[in-house]
């Protein structure tokens, strides 16, 4: 070895040495700290993160992302508290995951404000305190328009116990409502809704309370007008017929009538309800678009098209059209109680343009409501939708209504989801906009078991005192065999 | 370090140890799940949550021998004496003692497999919790690999990484009730609030991340704290 | 074979091993001795590469144990002064985790543990767990332990501790059997061991080496010449002050009474004085009754170089 060698083996050995052991051992503790502090800063900043919820809880739909691209106003959700005092196991710790979502997008801002320390906030937000906040509230807003969402706009819940109020959540409305809202609040236009009152119809104040929240969920406004005594405002954009138990005026049908050369829309709804009423007036207005009320009820006989035990619940099945496009995927069934047929006339107009939405089973019966109505055997139309391509005027006649009715989506509320979807559908296409919003509730997953009680007691009894007995026994035969080797 | 594992392995299996925490292990799940099985609930997520938090009492027990018996012994010279590294030598006793967690993990899924037996489901959101238990498991037995490297005496290495655990899981009970910015470096820091993550359904980057690098790095100062000690005692 | 160069090891402020050098040739049986806390079992740690020199270089066959340290650690088997045994095992169980530390190959670990056993008396008890095993046969385990692997050098430190005479011999043996082929380090404060066994001898003490040579050149320079005992007639005072006139004496005391004006003498010398102690007496008319060589304990050396090495200081 050469002299040059050993002293830079010497200087190798020293710097190894001072490297492992000396003050530069300090050195290499601490940078490689730092090196871990490093890494997971930039990690937390990689927001690479995969929901693995069966319910996809931390997820946005397709809809959802779609409307967040296409956002040209920039909105801001301000959580009314301190996100960092929530606690894994609130529930509002999965809306703040959620919402890291929405902030990925470059129009959406996410803040959350303490209002308890940031009372000025507040005052600026809502001077008139018209919107009612509250700590724990989120506000979504754009501009001037401000839309308030609180705990049960995200989490459908039941009382779980009457006595102590406990509340269990069964499922998040999270991404709707906050979906809902940004769209509420960034739209240009808003389309407002009016559910005609003067015949005892279902309105948003009776029978369509539920359903009508999911339309405000959906950006549209609510309004209620009594056609014989009030003349349609400008801002109405659809008229909603739900149920009559009268046949409308004459004056109210020219109203209408007008309304739709306007280029408007109008819903009409109705169930099969035995009244001597023919309902002329209401047949005269459908017959300028080709369609009528069939006087019939709809009885199913194929039992896959009727709920089990009650032939006049049905379920119609969805046909295929430029309507139904949105829906048509991934459908669930919807359920119809006590539905009429839709008749399409064979008049020739060119100017209508006619699309059949659901259609019974072939082993469907009609059974005529009046004397002269005779029983007809077949499938038949529950709902159609008219255009005419004149006025742009469009026409939804559905035979049922009660389908969306509260009592109904309570009763059966597995059915609420296709309702509410083929609803909501039905009035984007009135209302004319492609940006339909089908964002459905997510259910808690239940992992349920089914198990009885003594099966339970067998299995569980033997986790809790045999498992652990046979491994304590195991490790006891093992030391006594060693003991002595 | 397959070596220095096979032995510690063995050693845990050869004596009670093991088996007591085991069986104790286990005892904890199953008082937690026979209620589940009588309300016909087949959520098995919440215990692994739970398990996660029984891992406290455990882990101090299963590394608190684990370097400190050898220096105890004197077997210390004989691992540091042999043509093996001492990172190697860290990271088979890491080994084995993770190899009875992993036990206690796989024993575990028993109960998952209980409730696909009751036509229950066994979801992605378990799976990726017991993905986050594993890697929980890793870093708290690094701690309980550290503790056990500060000290001779075994009862006190347990007691060290019994309270560093406890600390942990306090300072994530208590990053909520702070809040503000020590909340949120409590909460960044919080090994269980990472756990957490998993366990509500969440399978995050920065979670995986975080969990590896930290087992790594407290085995890294394990090695650099055995060679202090060498450099500064006899 | 093995090279030690300007070792020094500091704890803290302390100086456990100040500066020390020595070489070991292939095949050579070195004693290493000193008193408790001198460095001994403090340098035998580094040059196993269980401790890290603060400064200084230690090489086995070439290879530095700071840069190299698998290529030492595999030439080296290892006996610290307590075994390092794993009670939990049974001896079969442990050797057979040594051969694996150590990388010795499957296929020929079991025959080379069957020889080990054989060569330290383990054979018989190779199923029993350590923990139950005698202080004697642990620490048979623990030279088998060290001679797993078929290591070159061996260094061991106080390998008879423990040990009744009977097993000591034994060892004895086995050691000498193995150095035929092996370069052997062997601390001992038994010194009739080191003079047995060994071809060469360090002394260490407040960690410097105090002397090195053969164990016979030690023992003599030491023995014979250094440090007399003598029983002498005549006037007290007379002798001590005509003693102490001759070159070379450095010390002498009476120690005890030996008869009527007869007194015990123990006296240091730094060179043989007997002759000139014969005529001196002689001309004070104080016959010399009984003369002897000190029957030397390892601490009277341990004492006598250690007090050289003060005043070299």
């Amino acid at each position: 070895m050469t002299e040059k060698n050993t002293n830079y083996d010497v200087k190798k050995i020293e710097r190894s040495r001072k490297l492992k052991y000396g003050s530069n051992a300090i050195i290499v503790m601490i940078s490689s700290i730092v090196v871990f502090v490093m890494i997971n800063l930039i990690a937390s900043w990689i927001t690479f993160e995969v929901d693995l919820t069966p319910e996809g809880l931390y997820s946005i739909g397709d809809q959802t992302k779609s409307i967040l691209e296409n956002l040209t106003k920039e909105v801001t959700v301000y959580g009314l508290f301190d996100e960092t005092k929530i606690a894994d196991d609130n529930s509002y710790s999965k809306i703040i995951d959620l919402l890291k979502k929405y902030n990925a997008y470059d129009n959406v801002k996410v803040e959350y404000v303490n209002p308890n320390t940031n009372v000025e906030f507040m005052n600026n937000l809502d001077p008139d305190n018209v919107l009612g906040m509250t700590t724990n509230n989120f506000v979504v807003v754009c501009g001037d328009y401000k839309k308030v969402l609180k705990y049960y706009d995200f989490f459908e819940s039941y009382a779980s116990d009457y006595n102590t109020f406990g509340v269990v959540d069964v499922g998040s409305k999270a991404e709707l409502s906050l979906t809902s809202a940004i769209n509420y609040v960034s739209r240009d236009e808003r389309t407002t809704i009016l559910f005609s009152n003067g015949h005892d119809e279902f309105t948003d104040d009776y029978d369509y309370i539920a359903v009508s929240e999911k339309f405000t969920l959906n950006g549209f406004k609510i309004g209620r007008i009594n056609l014989y005594n009030e003349s349609i405002p400008d801002e109405a954009d659809i008229i909603v017929i739900a149920n009559p138990t009268s046949d409308l005026y004459p004056e109210e049908v020219k109203k209408l009538k007008e309304f739709m050369a306007a280029g408007n829309s109008v819903y009409v709804l109705m169930d099969c309800m035995i009244t001597n009423d023919r309902f002329t007036n209401l047949q005269s207005f459908l017959y300028d678009y080709n369609v009528q009320l069939g006087y019939d009820k709809i009885k199913e006989y194929d039992t896959d098209f009727y709920l089990e035990g009650n032939q006049y619940y049905i379920f119609p099945e969805l046909i295929r059209s430029d309507v139904n496009e949105p829906i048509y995927e991934n459908f669930t069934k919807l359920m119809a109680p006590n539905a009429r047929s839709i008749n399409i006339l064979r008049i020739l107009n060119n100017n209508l343009s006619i699309q059949p939405l659901l259609i019974t089973s072939e082993k469907t019966k009609l059974e005529g409501i009046y004397d002269d109505i005779k029983d007809f055997s077949g499938a038949a139309y529950v709902a159609v939708a008219v255009t005419d391509s004149t006025t742009n005027a469009k026409l939804l006649l559905s035979g049922t209504a009660s389908f969306m009715q509260d009592q109904i989506l309570i009763n059966y509320s597995q059915y609420d989801a296709g309702a509410t979807k083929f609803m909501l559908n039905n009035l984007n296409w009135l209302e004319g906009e492609t940006s339909e919003m089908f964002i459905e509730q997510k259910d808690f997953f239940v992992n349920s078991i089914i198990i009885t009680t003594k099966q339970a007691n067998t299995v569980g009894g033997f986790l809790v005192y045999g498992l652990p007995s046979l491994i304590l026994l195991a490790g006891l035969i093992v030391y006594l065999r060693r003991r002595h080797l | 370090m397959w070596t220095v594992a096979k032995r510690e392995i063995g050693s845990y299996f050869k004596s009670p140890i093991a088996y007591v925490l085991i069986g104790l292990f286990i005892l904890l799940i199953s008082i937690f799940f026979w209620p589940r099985l009588q309300g016909s609930r087949g959520d098995f997520i919440s215990i692994l949550g739970d398990m996660g938090f029984f891992l406290i009492f455990i882990v101090p027990i299963l590394t608190m021998k684990i370097l400190a018996e050898d220096r105890k012994n004197g077997t210390e010279v004989l691992l540091m004496t042999s043509p093996t590294s001492l990172f190697k030598i860290v990271l088979g006793k890491f080994i084995a003692a993770y190899t009875v967690f992993l036990v206690i993990t796989i024993i575990s899924l028993i109960y998952p497999i209980i409730i696909v037996i009751f036509s229950g489901a066994f979801t992605i959101q378990l799976a990726g919790g017991y993905l986050g238990f594993l890697l929980l498991g890793g870093a708290f037995i690094s701690i309980g690999v550290l503790a056990s490297a500060s000290t001779e005496n075994q009862i006190i290495a347990a007691i060290i990484s019994f309270v560093a655990l406890l600390v942990m899981w306090v300072a994530d009970t208590l990053s909520a009730s702070v809040g503000g910015v020590v909340g949120t470096v409590l909460t960044w820091i919080s090994l269980i609030s990472r756990y957490q993550v998993f366990t509500k359904g969440i399978l995050g980057f920065a979670e995986v991340i975080y969990l590896i690098s930290f087992t790594a790095i407290i085995l890294f100062l394990t090695v650099r704290l055995i060679e202090r000690r060498r450099w500064t005692q006899g | 074979m093995i090279e030690i160069i300007n070792l020094t090891k500091k704890y803290g402020q302390v100086v456990a091993v100040n500066n020390i050098s020595f070489s070991v040739q292939k095949g050579e049986i070195l004693g290493f001795l000193g008193p408790n806390g001198a460095g001994k079992s403090t340098t035998m740690n580094i040059i196993t590469g269980y401790l890290p020199s603060t400064a200084g270089t230690v090489k086995v066959d070439g290879f530095d144990i700071l840069t190299h340290p698998e290529e030492v650690k595999k030439r080296i088997g290892f006996l610290p002064e307590a075994p390092p045994l794993y009670r939990d095992m049974t001896v079969t169980e442990y050797l057979s985790f040594v051969s694996s530390l150590k990388k010795v190959p499957k296929n020929k670990q079991k025959g080379q543990m069957a020889d080990i056993m054989e060569l330290v008396g383990l054979t018989d008890h190779r199923r029993r767990l350590i923990d139950n095993l005698s202080k004697g046969y642990r620490q048979r385990v623990g030279l088998a332990q060290a001679l797993v692997g078929n290591p070159e050098v061996l260094i061991l430190d106080e390998p008879t501790v423990g040990l009744d005479p009977k097993q000591i011999i034994e060892i004895r043996r086995v050691i000498k059997a193995l150095a035929q082929e092996r370069t052997i380090i062997l601390s001992s404060h038994i010194l009739p061991e080191v003079s047995a066994i060994c071809e060469r001898v360090v002394i260490i003490n407040k960690g410097v080496i105090a002397a090195e040579d053969t164990p016979q050149r030690l023992s003599s320079d030491i023995n014979q010449f250094l440090k007399l005992t003598m029983i002498i007639k005549g006037d007290q005072n007379l002798i001590v002050n005509t003693a102490k006139s001759i070159d070379g004496v450095k010390y002498i005391e009476a120690s005890a009474k030996a008869g009527e004006n007869t007194y015990k003498y123990v006296m240091d010398a730094d060179k043989d004085v007997r002759d000139e102690m014969f005529f001196k007496m002689a001309g004070i008319n104080c016959p010399i009754l009984e003369s002897k060589p000190s029957t030397m304990t390892l601490e009277d050396i341990f004492i006598n170089v250690v007090t050289k090495g003060t005043e070299v200081n």
